[in-house]
């Protein structure tokens, strides 16, 4: 598996733990009967932490695969010295051509998700739909978008991709 | 009627002619990573023209004798 696949990995990763975080915290407070129907703020104050949780989960499990995978080299390799180990480390990071034009590919997908999710929700205002529903639909279709973006990535390098 | 091209290289065969040279050789001489090393070799990624004359050009060969094109007919 290369750098980017498993890149790719980390990144879904810290996405799925976000997402069911965010979905467990929302039920206990359901059950909990802390929800008020159409509090804003309520809504507005989770979404933010859960946006700054997310940043800080994915910055500390990049820093845990990147650590896991100089040790890794390190062991596999039996290389010692840490510059031999940076330099090889430098050569499965290179980021070329064939990287951007799938990234470019899975960003479509991922985008696509996002405004079909934003979409649907203006539709649901539309009918008559609760704010709050709308709120959620549009903050989860944010997550799912990174989710196929990350799924969509990992097909592509399985199956290849063509220019064209 | 539909015509498709497939692009085939002889990546794989040029590399053993060039002393067995390494995936990870041809990479760093191309500027590329491995795996799109590996990709171009199992047909699974098509190179822009810029990285299939670096390719030739690290095997020293013209770029004809590293890619060819296959016109197929779809409409049989």
């Amino acid at each position: 598996m290369s750098y980017q696949t498993k890149k790719t990995i980390t990144s879904l990763v810290a996405s799925l733990i976000i997402l069911v975080s965010y979905c467990l915290n929302i039920y206990n407070h359901y059950k909990a009967g802390n929800i008020i129907e159409n509090d804003l703020q309520f809504w507005a104050k989770q979404m933010v932490t859960y946006i700054v949780v997310g940043v800080i989960v994915t910055i500390v499990l990049h820093i845990v695969f990147h650590i896991y995978l100089s040790i890794n080299l390190a062991i596999k390799e039996e290389i010692k010295d840490d510059k031999a180990i940076n330099r090889k480390l430098e050569l499965e990071m290179v980021e070329d051509e064939m990287d951007k034009l799938i990234e470019l590919k899975s960003m479509r997908v991922g985008y696509i998700v996002v405004s079909t999710g934003f979409v649907s929700s203006l539709v649901y205002l539309a009918l008559g739909g609760s704010v709050v529903i709308v709120l959620n639909i549009m903050y989860l279709s944010f997550f799912i978008g990174s989710l196929s973006e990350g799924l969509s990535n990992l097909f592509f390098y399985f199956r290849g991709v063509r220019n064209g | 009627m539909a015509k498709k091209f497939n692009i085939t290289n002889q990546v794989r065969t040029l590399r053993f002619f060039a002393n067995e040279m390494t995936q990870q050789d041809l990479a760093e001489k191309a500027g590329v990573s491995r795996q799109t090393i590996m990709a171009i070799e199992a047909g699974k990624y098509s190179p822009t023209l810029e990285l299939a004359f670096r390719i030739a050009d690290a095997f020293n060969v013209p770029l004809t004798k590293v890619f060819n094109y296959e016109v197929k007919d779809d409409s049989k």
